[in-house]
């Protein structure tokens, strides 16, 4: 802690600062960009920081890694388009609230919980890397299995309101749809029907905005004849107000910074499933509250950006200690610390450049409120602009977010498809956010559990042979029987 | 986002929209049950793996039975109808972006960019002189961000590459 203490002032100075701040900013930027994800962010940024002294170079990247998360819930929540996976629970209560016209009121609570939550994470990160990434490390595949299954009857359950049945049909939807192409255990071609195209799968990010962007401005364009469009207003700017907030749900920002730190600190789950964990934490948790879940609803701001950014930061315990990143975006910021010689394990810690590495990802946190103040304010404009503006701009950015991953027209053609289908699914009253979980989730259900069964030369009781995965199947079971209990009270009444 | 708006129907989705979701099931759930009987068997698939085609079998299976469990209860409740939307604008704007992704491969993104973007805005009631404007500051911006910044090769417009060669 003192070593910490000591690190922390040698961090402000103008070389390290202000290339810090632009990066970060950056990262706002790219993040909140429809399809230029997190880990395109600390991707794009690697090359400049090369040209820097050691520690700035450290800044900005580890500054953009933070940030990214962050940025992707602003078109979340002015646009309904996630900018980065983790950012698809938040988008559920947030852009309610942006149709409610306190759009930039959740952006600011977000950005207060994603800092408060990433400072917690690290703060957890710093104590509890060893014991943790132990834990981590101990966990086997049925146990990620059930993890991941978990996290998706979770998710389900909460997303799907009263319509659990259709929920769980539209994951089961999503499922299917991230089977296609080829199979990741013995690469066999899966539902490719002789398409070389469709041999490298349903690219999730143009599946994504397409659901949930291009669907939504058919969906606008249908309510302009119909009635009042639902307008997206900015609203008002209470810091204190957001502040308020995040402190009457503090239980909530408390439990979904621990299901961060700790879902985050498995390699393989990422901060997509702890935000959505936590997010169906939060709602079991809050039997008075859970009817406005998905509503506009403040617990279902909170609880997801606090575990988003958390997650990011725990995602460093197995990378610190025994080198294993838990994400894409963490496996490039260990590839910048191997070029300047910051090899992960027990030296790191004891040499001090441990201390050094955490005051950096402690006071990103902080300056992650001025970048994100700017990002909230840039985009709040935008949103004034007259809504036949913004639709076309949202197409327009679909189009060159779906095509500018990979470079393919077919992944424009994809978020088409999915656009259509996202659209005819909300006329049908089907959930989005439980087929988007099917696809996240579902690949690695497929793969711990085939894993698991060969592991244990397909002897099937073994799946619930470890402590930890009997507890979550417990858990998982128990989530089944509540749900579809709720839904017969409900059908009875 | 589609919570928002649940009305408690029970969870097997509301009346006016049951048809064409109980087809999307049945259709999706026929699709991917019937086509994992053609993923083959990989050589190096080990005897404790149940394949690549197990999980689909399952999945399909789910969607089949959901549909057709939607479908009875609602032919029970003599509640299917097909959904009627008179509603034409989205329509056009759906042919819109369809013609407009269409065009990109042939006519370059720039090109159908500004015909879309003048004629989706003029389709959304923006005024003519303003979609012009705006639609020349998101190509700008699009070009600033997407080519300068990032290098990323928008579709060009493949006659101009044609006279090029």
């Amino acid at each position: 802690m003192i070593e910490l203490l000591e690190a922390i002032p040698s961090l402000f100075s103008l070389q390290i600062l202000v290339p810090w701040l632009l990066a970060m900013v950056f990262g706002i930027f790219v993040g909140s960009t429809p399809g230029l994800t997190a880990t395109m962010a600390v991707a794009l940024i690697v090359p400049f920081s090369y040209s820097l002294e050691k520690e700035a170079a450290l800044a900005m990247v580890i500054g953009v890694s933070f940030t990214a998360i962050f940025a992707g819930d602003i078109p979340a929540t002015f646009l309904r388009i996630p900018g980065t996976p983790a950012s698809a629970a938040a988008t559920l209560d947030a852009h309610e609230l942006a149709k409610k016209g306190q759009g930039r009121q959740a952006l600011l609570v977000n950005l207060l919980c994603s800092a408060l939550g990433g400072v917690g994470g690290v703060i957890l990160l710093m104590y509890i890397s060893p014991a943790l990434a132990k834990v981590a490390v101990g966990f086997g595949a049925f146990d990620y299995f059930w993890l991941c299954l978990l996290g998706l009857i979770l998710g389900v359950s909460v997303s799907s309101g009263r319509r659990p049945t259709l929920g769980l049909l539209a994951a089961s939807l999503g499922f299917a749809f991230a089977m296609i192409g080829r199979d990741p255990l013995t690469n066999q071609e899966r539902f490719t029907f002789g398409l070389s195209s469709l041999e490298e799968g349903v690219r999730f990010i143009p599946a994504m905005i397409g659901l949930f962007g291009m669907s939504e401005v058919f969906r606008a364009v249908g309510n302009m004849e119909r009635r009042r469009p639902d307008r997206i207003k900015a609203g008002p700017f209470r810091i204190i107000r957001s502040l308020g907030l995040v402190l009457r749900h503090f239980p909530t920002f408390i439990q979904s910074l621990l299901t961060g730190t700790i879902v985050g600190a498995l390699p393989g789950a990422g901060a997509d499933v702890a935000a959505w964990g936590a997010y169906g934490i939060s709602e079991k948790t809050s039997p008075k509250e859970s009817g406005n879940f998905g509503k506009g609803e403040w617990k279902g701001v909170i609880a997801p950006t606090s575990a988003n950014n958390a997650a990011v930061a725990s995602a460093w315990i197995p990378a610190l200690v025994f080198g294993i990143p838990g994400d894409a975006v963490t496996a490039i910021v260990l590839g910048v610390f191997l070029v300047y010689d910051i090899t992960p394990g027990v030296e790191l810690f004891s040499s001090g450049q441990g201390s050094f590495i955490f005051a950096i990802a402690l006071v990103t946190q902080l300056l992650l409120i001025p970048a994100g103040l700017i990002g909230i304010q840039f985009f709040s404009q935008l949103v004034r602009l007259p809504r036949g503006m913004v639709l076309t701009s949202v197409v327009v950015f679909s189009v060159v977010g779906a095509f500018a991953m990979h470079n393919s027209m077919v992944d424009v053609w994809v978020m088409l498809a999915f656009g259509l289908l996202g659209l005819r699914l909300e006329n049908a009253k089907v959930p989005l956010a439980p087929l988007i979980l099917g696809m996240i989730l579902g690949p690695k259900v497929e793969v711990y559990l085939r894993q698991g069964l060969i592991a244990a030369n397909g002897d099937v009781s073994e799946i619930v042979a470890s402590s930890v995965s009997m507890v979550l199947a417990g858990v998982f079971i128990l989530t089944v029987i509540l749900t579809m209990s709720r839904q017969l009270v409900r059908k009875e009444r | 986002m589609s919570v928002s708006n649940q009305s408690g129907d029970g969870g097997a989705g509301s009346p006016e929209s049951s048809q064409s979701s109980v087809l999307l099931w049945l259709i999706s759930g026929s699709v991917f049950f019937g086509a994992s009987f053609q993923i083959g068997t990989p050589l190096i698939q080990s005897k404790y793996d149940p394949g690549p085609s197990f999980i689909s079998m399952v999945l399909g299976i789910i969607l089949l039975v959901g549909g057709g469990g939607i479908w009875v209860a609602r032919f029970i409740a003599k509640k299917l109808r097909r959904a009627n939307s008179s509603n034409q604008r989205p329509i056009k704007m759906i042919g819109l972006v369809l013609s407009y992704i269409a065009s990109i491969p042939f006519i370059g993104f720039h090109i159908a960019t500004l015909v879309f973007g003048i004629a989706s805005m003029n389709i959304l009631r923006v005024s003519p002189k303003l979609s012009c404007i705006a639609t020349a500051v998101l190509m700008l911006v699009v070009h600033l961000v997407f080519v300068e910044m990032f290098g990323i090769q928008l579709p060009k417009f493949s006659l101009l590459e044609y006279f090029r060669a």
